[in-house]
């Protein structure tokens, strides 16, 4: 069951998840291409100086970027589902309770798990070439919260989707999720949320669990 | 799955209070927060008093520690340190100043200023560092093609090809270790700014707490282990290459003393620090031909100490004002809403929970109730059921009513 249920996610979000890759190439080259000229153009210290004494974010580029992929997954997942309420027809498979939904959570889940990785990995290569490990540290401790927020639309614009209930829960929900979104893109500088890292992730985490609630509702079709 | 539905809800109304909180809080003091100017403090060696300049109610004041009101004249007068190219533009510089005639020189060369911010002790700082040399062929201070980072040892690397500098990083370490460095550094304090007249290198503590000043003199090492005053841990230092070199910066210790540490073999002078916070009051320290004035700046007040050129303290100004808690819209926020939720302090760079509860004890309890009929009545719902609800309502007040009441359980 569970195999052709990962089928039919994959047939959804497929032509989705190869734009996403694209997308993040694109982005990787742009910052990378960028990151050369820059170095061909001025003497290495004077970047490495500037990272390191003025605290200049010089992959600035990406931080929206998880935010785009993690709503592009979320509508290709759940988009289709919701017309005619389909998902119905999902919520009501020979699954043990909440399992085919938070099969399909997980699935959109791990493969954003998928898409940041490459994004990181690449970071981390492209980095390494020109920049010590002390400034690939602080890179991967500033796009941490960036990767999070990454999954908090995921999870809310999934939530939205699913959620029959307009005004209390789709509002509640959207305003929750904006809010904590825009508190893990506040530009405070390079690692400014180290000591809550781990925190913020199990609140993300909370939103991915939240969307049981919804999907409790959408079967019992509440209006 | 009522379970499930159950844990989600509370976790959702969890979250919605935090998030409520944190949109109060900041929307609201945008609203109705007084911008509060903590008053500028200058001693003047002319009156030999204070010299104050505040901002209160939108209006301007110049006065003098006794709160008699002074003039713009008249703070230009006092403070002939300060606005000399004024007086000498109006043509009334005095031609001595208690008895020393008037040098211009010596007035730029004797004056500073220092600010330390309690933001600047809390950022993350990327473990690396330019070495400047200081003493260059040229007049000049100029960026070195290498970082070095402390780690089992010190290693310089080249910026260019991102590789470590074996001859140097082996050069610099011996010289460390054979005067007592016990590596890995803690902290390194420096200037690494090539604006400056001259460069003194960096103040780096090691791993045992001891602290070493580290320069680089025609490429060789210059190394010098510096003696600490008994119980002093260094907290930050904050160093400021000036052209009077009577000291390097200033250092705080952990327990919020202050000291300079003077170019007379590092010996530390402590500064006056009564009721000195390194996380919330800015340090303000300036000095002129024959005085040296510290102000310690909070939220709330204000202390300044007036010092001789032997940092002897002969006076001191304290003022206290009301903060936002006082206006009427603090007494409000206080009264009504019972928490206080921001990610980011003024006072801190790091982004964390910065929480301030205050339990609105009457606020709290009319809701509860509104909140106990509207469930009662609307929801008919029987009481037992409600508890967690209303307890969760009586201790977050506003933000756990509304949560509760919007995010309504289903079962």
């Amino acid at each position: 069951m569970y195999k052709s249920l990962a089928y039919k996610e994959w047939l959804k979000v497929r032509w989705f998840f190869i734009g996403a890759l694209l997308i993040e190439t694109v982005f990787l080259f742009s910052l990378f291409i960028n990151l050369r000229a820059l170095l061909e153009f001025n003497a290495a210290r004077d970047i490495w100086n500037s990272i390191v004494v003025k605290k200049y974010v010089y992959f600035n580029q990406i931080k929206f970027i998880p935010l785009i992929l993690g709503f592009m997954i979320a509508v290709a997942q759940f988009y289709t589902e919701i017309q005619d309420s389909k998902l119905k027809l999902t919520l009501h498979l020979p699954l043990k309770e909440n399992s085919s939904l938070l099969f399909m959570v997980g699935y959109g889940f791990i493969l954003l798990l998928i898409l940041f990785s490459f994004l990181v990995i690449a970071l981390i290569i492209g980095s390494s070439v020109v920049f010590p490990a002390e400034i690939v540290k602080a890179m991967l401790l500033t796009i941490g919260p960036w990767l999070l927020a990454g999954f908090t639309v995921y999870f809310v614009v999934a939530n939205l989707f699913i959620e029959p209930l307009w005004i209390t829960r789709r509002a509640v929900i959207l305003i929750v999720g904006a809010e904590f979104i825009s508190l893990l893109l506040l530009s405070k500088g390079y690692a400014a949320y180290k000591n809550i890292l781990f925190p913020l992730t199990i609140i993300t985490m909370i939103f991915g669990y939240i969307i049981l609630l919804a999907g409790f509702r959408f079967k019992r079709g509440a209006k | 799955m009522i379970i499930t539905s159950r844990i989600a809800r509370y976790l959702l109304i969890f979250l919605t209070v935090f998030i409520l909180a944190a949109i109060v809080s900041q929307y609201y003091w945008m609203a109705f927060e007084k911008a509060i100017f903590p008053p500028k403090v200058y001693y003047s060696p002319i009156s030999e008093n204070f010299v104050i300049t505040k901002i209160r109610n939108r209006r301007y004041y110049i006065q003098d520690k006794e709160g008699n009101n002074l003039t713009r004249k008249d703070f230009e007068q006092l403070l002939p340190f300060i606005t000399y190219k004024q007086l000498l533009y109006k043509g009334i510089m005095p031609d001595t100043i208690q008895n020393i005639p008037v040098d211009i020189h010596k007035i730029r060369a004797n004056s500073f200023s220092i600010i330390l911010k309690p933001k600047e002790i809390t950022a993350y700082h990327i473990p690396l560092a330019p070495l400047i040399e200081s003493a260059p062929n040229g007049p000049d201070l100029q960026l070195p093609d290498d970082m070095f980072r402390i780690t089992n040892r010190i290693e310089f690397l080249n910026c260019q090809t991102n590789r470590i500098n074996e001859e140097k990083s082996k050069l610099f370490s011996e010289v460390l270790t054979k005067k007592g460095f016990v590596f890995p550094a803690k902290k390194m304090f420096g200037n690494p700014s090539v604006r400056k007249s001259f460069d003194e290198g960096y103040f780096i503590i090691d791993s045992k707490d001891q602290l070493f000043h580290l320069k680089r003199i025609k490429n060789k090492p210059y190394c010098k282990k510096i003696t600490l005053p008994k119980g002093v841990k260094i907290k930050f230092m904050k160093i400021r290459e000036l052209n009077m070199k009577e000291f390097y910066g200033i250092a705080v210790s952990e327990n919020n003393r202050l000291f300079i540490i003077t170019y007379d073999n590092y010996k530390f002078i402590e500064l006056p620090s009564e009721g000195y916070k390194s996380s919330e009051m800015q340090i303000k320290f300036t000095g002129d031909l024959l005085y040296r004035v510290l102000t310690l700046s909070a939220k709330d007040s204000v202390i300044s100490f007036a010092m001789n050129k032997n940092y002897k303290v002969i006076d001191n100004f304290f003022e206290k004002w009301e903060g936002n808690n006082k206006t009427a819209a603090g007494i409000f926020f206080n009264n009504f809403f019972p928490i206080k939720f921001s990610l980011t302090d003024r006072n801190n760079s790091n982004v964390n929970f910065y929480l301030e509860y205050n339990y609105t004890f009457i606020v709290n309890i009319i809701l509860t109730i509104i909140a106990l009929f509207v469930l009662l009545k609307y929801f008919k719902r029987k009481p037992v059921t409600q508890i967690l609800d209303l307890a969760i309502i009586i201790f977050t007040g506003i933000f756990g009513f509304v949560a509760v009441l919007l995010i309504r359980d289903e079962n």
